[in-house]
């Protein structure tokens, strides 16, 4: 029953967000990099609902764009984590012996290298830029995704579905392709939508310090950078974009939530 | 015994690796570093001299090898920028970034333990389900958001706490602490929340626990099972994450001090990024790592000693 | 026993969840001394009760109704968790079935056992407190009692943890001792010296006992007075000699007939399946898979009767054995197999060792080798049908593995089917059957592409053809092939399983465990369907089991297996009527028997 209330706000939220990610791409209300010396900081009236900021830019109009950037870091890190990290797991997971040990031992290994320092490492060294940084949060995430994978593999390796598959004469790859990937897609969804939200919060933070999302491209972690001067005198322009991040944040592990309620069978024993 | 010998082992050998990589990472930058200490308009002459002097002309091999002996003896080189050594500075500000990691771990358990357990205890009564609502709230908050917020309030409003800025312990404690609530508040409250989430998920899989039914048939009462039978078992699972956490918690320290302008070692790392400062970089990411892996040996050891059945292998 | 005023009386009990009610109404009372058995298959309500009757269901039931205990004011349905605990473990104990899960991992079993005693009043020292379990475990017979009180649960063995969950319910000497299906998890000899010490300790104490079980025999051997439960409610109660001799509800009739695996019987099984709570009919919960049922069972039949027991059915007084329940034997195939003096066999094991790395004794030193299974021979003939018995760790699993090719051997060798010189793995080669038919069926495939897996063209209409002929050859209907396993009873997953298994006709069919996690009920529907189902094309069959009973009803030949090796073998009704080996002797011994005094029981029924 929870786990649907979960599902339904967490689907919405993240729903929300798809939707004004892919309507900035057609439509926003004002140009978000327009630069209106005459509007600076002007509180929100109907051309302006949320009103401009310190360069008179409109904040809707940017928080809008910024969703597109959310999205954009999101699926770039979730896909590079996704390709790499879950091949690994079920090859690793499947094998076993010393191709699993490798394996286990470079994910333990990139585990040591959190997120965010290998974005800050990677920045130093190719410079800033949206793509560079959610590349390491790729990277840094992989493990992950191989751990959990390798994890179902694993049970569901021991299955006896996967015996009576062998006795069938049913080969590795078709096995793999037939029964593990189908068994462990569940786990791996909820994994990913777990990964959006960090990816999201890393991506937040980066722009925030400067090394993420590089101006005039609007980013919600940037926005908050460039109001957080501005504190004392108009504290509503850190409000907006630090809204919009929680909102996309919650939304994202409300549904990783949901999920797992739905596929992790320990809960069902609850009679 | 035998185990600690071991996993030391390990961590000697990934901390050998964690050093190459940061060293290799940043040996493949385009331009060498005297280049981009002179700037772009150096005499080629002026350049090799500097790169002599730096030693960045030798093979790569080379110059690890010697700033890997180095690190064993505590030497981090001389920054190519500052013209300092290194060592003293990442020490130095590794005190302060230590003080704010432990602050917000003590605030992320305090906060923790008790709204997971409670949470767990309630799960099917609403209040149990706001706690985990608040939690999934305080997740989504990014630390140095929640940064800003608590300023907003604390500095901004009521104007009883300080907005930014570190006074060191030795100098004044009253300040120091007064300094340090704010920026360890916002990096605990959402740790905390995290942390609190798994807690609520170990104590909840504990309670199914065949064990604790016969606890309770033994006549012991609920909260009495759940404590000391519930709570031993929930430990082993939480302190897996812990580890995590504090690893979270260093990397996190990174943005908070940013938020507080406090002078740690995020604050020491940012600076060397933008001064392109390459073996300050590599020293300061070469001690998180370590840091990592350090707290990572410490939780592998701690859960053994709470769990009978791992203490034999 | 005794008159008076019964220890324990339930009265009108029921235990609802959120959406469906599990416990409809159930009444009874336990007297001092006195031994009660509750027999019951999965979904009937009996273990609910046991909880429910000591206030320790989950958090999401309810319960209704009041149970009393002699000498307290309360009615322990409704009274509070403080009032409770003070019954619980102190007049009350319990025993559960999982030894495995049963005991706290980081604790001392000595001092889990203490704790006991701390919680009702005395406060032992900590010497004081180890004597007093160490005390109680010589009492049940642990050998080394004060080395196992110091011991963490992950270093006993199965029926040592089990002493200690047993010691801790008696550790105050509790006037009553619940026990829910405390052996069923259990190897055979343990199981029986569980229940000797449970006997044991009731007859010298005077406790009574509540004894959950789904097995008749052991409840039999255990108990004076029976209770027959069905969807939720008492259909039959009575002493234990007069349910089993003459019993009145078709359900208990039928459940006889078909716990009762003597070859020479052919037990028919209960048509249908265990209904899940939330689908029981509205009157007699059985009528649907009733031979006797009419319109009259649409309505409730009430729990009528007096000393000799109680019986709710309406028609309870039809004498004799129900139609088609127990009919005389057809020829026994097992007296008419012969090894083919001509013949090869289709399956043959020489020298069959596996071997896996043990525990280093010291650190960094070599690691010592542990023998799974020691040079096993065996020779499977067409036709022939092969038990393995043994108990946990006897080998029975890495011998099934290592003839089905799933595991490598460490020594010796497997000819046959799947093997260089025999024929391949699909046409005419080796299938299995597994113990767990849930895990045995990918749960994401539709059970058509389940079936059709072992086929060499699986898409082609031949094979589709092939899977609506083995499904109805197993006694599915053709909706089936459409549906995903989660949606089909145990019995009937084992059945689709089956299905798989003969598909592309395999000259030897293996099988582990086949019956052991299906209902008494639905069990010899599947022994039956693969006697047949070899017998019509004369393949080999493989059976391992703990299960004695299965392996006779179904085998010809038996194999027993001890610490990983053959201890004895021979034909079945042979072995079973002069065991030569000792260890096979003290096995059979153990088997809890199904004591019904015959003549006197056909009697009673057929005078009414």
């Amino acid at each position: 029953m929870k786990s649907r209330m979960s599902l339904t706000i967490g689907g919405a939220l993240v729903l929300l967000l798809l939707v004004t990610a892919l309507l900035s791409l057609v439509w926003t209300p004002h140009d978000a990099s327009h630069i209106d010396a005459s509007r600076q900081l002007a509180p929100p009236d109907a051309g302006h609902p949320l009103g401009t900021d310190q360069f008179g830019r409109d904040v809707l109009s940017r928080l809008m764009e910024g969703a597109r950037i959310t999205v954009f870091a999101g699926v770039v890190a979730v896909g590079i984590a996704l390709l790499a990290g879950v091949p690994m797991g079920v090859v690793s997971g499947m094998s076993g012996g010393w191709l699993d040990n490798v394996v286990m031992r470079v994910s333990d290994f990139l585990l040591a290298f959190p997120a965010l320092l290998l974005a800050i490492l990677l920045a130093a060294v190719y410079g800033t830029g949206t793509l560079t940084a959610m590349v390491a949060i790729g990277i840094a995430s992989a493990p992950g995704f191989a751990r959990v994978s390798r994890a179902a593999t694993l049970r569901v390796m021991a299955g006896e579905y996967i015996d009576a598959a062998r006795l069938a004469g049913r080969s590795r790859t078709a096995i793999a392709v037939r029964h593990v990937v189908p068994n462990i897609l569940d786990v791996v969804i909820v994994q990913a939508s777990v990964s959006f939200a960090t990816a999201v919060l890393a991506e937040a933070a980066l722009s925030y310090l400067g090394l993420g999302t590089v101006p005039p491209t609007p980013s919600w972690g940037r926005m908050l950078q460039e109001s957080q001067d501005l504190l004392f005198s108009t504290p509503e322009l850190c409000l907006w974009p630090g809204l919009a991040t929680a909102a996309a944040v919650l939304g994202l592990n409300l549904l990783g939530d949901g999920l797992r309620d739905r596929v992790d069978p320990t809960l069902e024993g609850v009679r | 015994m035998y185990l600690i010998v071991r996993k030391t082992l390990t961590l000697l050998v990934g901390a050998f690796a964690a050093s190459f990589v940061v060293f290799c990472c940043l040996a493949v930058l385009p331009g060498n570093a005297a280049e981009v200490a002179l700037g772009t308009n150096a005499t080629p002459d002026a350049v090799a001299r500097l790169s002599e002097e730096f030693g960045t002309d030798r093979p790569l091999l080379t110059q690890y090898a010697d700033w890997a002996l180095g690190l064993l003896h505590g030497d981090f080189g001389t920054s190519y920028v500052t013209h300092e050594p290194i060592g003293p500075r990442v020490a130095d500000r590794f005190g302060v970034t230590l003080w704010l990691v432990a602050g917000g771990m003590l605030v992320a358990l305090l906060i923790a333990l008790p709204a997971g357990v409670l949470s767990a205890a309630w799960h099917r009564k609403p209040r149990g389900t706001l706690l985990s609502a608040l939690s999934q709230a305080g997740i989504a908050v990014p630390a140095f958001l929640a940064g800003l917020l608590l300023v907003y309030v604390f500095a901004v409003r009521a104007g009883a706490l300080p907005a930014g800025g570190y006074v060191p312990l030795a100098e004044d404690p009253g300040e120091w602490a007064r300094h340090l609530v704010l920026p360890c508040l916002s990096l605990g409250l959402v740790q905390g929340a995290a942390l609190s989430r798994y807690v609520r998920s170990a104590v909840l899989s504990v309670q199914r626990q065949d064990y604790m039914r016969t606890a309770r048939a033994k006549g012991a009462r609920r909260w009495a099972a759940l404590c000391r039978h519930g709570l031993p078992n929930a430990a082993v699972p939480v302190l897996t994450v812990l580890g995590l956490q504090l690893s979270a918690l260093l990397v996190g320290a990174i943005v908070v001090e940013r938020v507080f302008v406090i002078p740690g070692l995020g604050d020491l790392l940012l600076r060397a990024v933008a001064d392109r400062d390459l073996l300050l970089i590599q020293g300061v990411v070469t001690v998180l790592v370590v840091a990592v892996l350090v707290v990572n040996l410490l939780t592998d050891v701690l859960y053994r000693v709470v769990d009978p059945r791992l203490r034999s292998r | 026993m005794n008159a008076g005023p019964p220890l324990l009386e339930v009265t009108d009990l029921t235990v609802d969840s959120q959406a469906t009610r599990l416990v409809r109404g159930v009444g009874f009372t336990v007297g001092r001394g006195e031994r009660v058995g509750i027999i019951g298959e999965s979904g009937s309500g009996k273990s609910l009760t046991a909880l429910a009757a000591l206030g320790l269901l989950d958090d999401g039931l309810r319960a209704g109704g009041s149970v009393r205990l002699a000498g307290e004011e309360l009615d322990l349905v409704s009274a509070s968790d403080r009032a409770l605990s003070a019954i619980r473990g102190k007049r009350v104990g319990m025993v559960f079935q999982e030894p495995m899960s049963a005991l706290n991992p980081v604790y001392r079993l000595g001092t889990q056992i203490t704790e006991g005693i701390r919680l009702h009043g005395t406060r032992p020292t900590r010497r004081a407190g180890h004597e007093a379990a160490a005390e109680l475990l010589e009492r049940l017979k642990l050998p080394d009692p004060h080395r196992a009180a110091r011991a963490y649960p992950h270093q006993l063995s199965g029926g040592q943890r089990q002493r200690g969950v047993l010691a801790i319910a008696l550790a105050n000497d509790p006037d009553l001792l619940i026990c829910d299906e405390p052996t069923t998890a259990l190897d055979v000899t343990v199981q029986k010296e569980i229940t000797d010490l449970i006997v044991g300790d009731s007859e010298q104490r005077g406790t009574a006992v509540l004894f959950i079980s789904h097995d008749l025999a052991l409840v039999s051997s255990v108990c004076h007075r029976v209770l027959v439960m069905y969807g939720g409610r008492i259909v039959e109660s009575g002493p234990v000699h007069r349910v089993l001799s003459a019993p009145r509800h078709p359900y208990t009739r039928a459940l006889l007939a078909t716990s009762d695996l003597t070859p020479g019987t052919r037990p028919r099984a209960i048509p249908g399946i265990v209904p899940a709570p939330g689908d029981l009919q509205a009157g007699c919960g059985f009528s649907n898979r009733c031979a006797l049922a009419d319109d009259k069972c649409a309505e409730l039949p009430p729990l009528l009767g007096g000393a000799e027991g109680a019986v709710a059915c309406w028609h309870h007084e039809v004498p004799g054995a129900l139609p088609g329940v127990r009919q005389p034997s057809a020829p026994q195939a097992q007296a008419s197999w012969e090894r083919p003096a001509d013949g090869e066999p289709v399956l043959s094991a020489r020298g069959l060792t596996r071997r896996y790395p043990g525990r280093r004794v010291r650190r960094l030193g070599r690691r010592p080798t542990v023998s799974v299974l020691d040079s096993i021979d065996l020779d499977l003939y067409a036709g022939q049908r092969v038990g393995v018995v043994g108990e946990s760790g006897a080998g029975k699993s890495t011998l099934l593995r290592l003839l089905a090719g799933l595991d490598r051997p460490s020594g010796g060798r497997v000819l046959g089917p799947g093997r260089p010189g025999g024929p391949g793995r699909g046409a005419g080669g080796l299938q299995m059957v597994f113990q767990d038919p849930m895990g045995s069926l990918d749960p994401r495939q539709r059970v058509r592409d389940i079936v059709a897996e072992p086929l060499p063209h699986r898409g082609s209409p031949a094979a589709r053809e092939r899977v609506l002929e083995l499904l109805a050859a197993v006694g599915l209907p053709e909706e089936a092939a459409g549906r995903y396993p989660h949606q089909f009873s145990g019995g009937q997953r084992q059945r689709i399983a089956i299905a798989r298994a003969l598909a592309p006709e395999p000259a030897v069919l293996l099988a582990d465990e086949p019956v052991s996690a299906l209902d008494v009920s639905v069990r010899a529907q599947v022994l039956d369907l693969l006697r047949t189902a070899t017998a019509e094309r004369d393949t080999a069959l493989c059976v391992i089991s703990h299960d004695l009973g299965v392996i006779r009803y179904l085998c010809d030949t038996v194999l027993v297996l001890r610490d990983g090796k053959a201890v004895e073998t021979g034909p079945v009704e042979s072995v079973w009527r002069a065991p030569k080996h000792p260890y096979t002797e003290q096995l059979l011994a153990a088997v809890p028997q199904l004591v019904i005094p015959d003549g006197e029981g056909s009697e009673a029924r057929r005078a009414p």
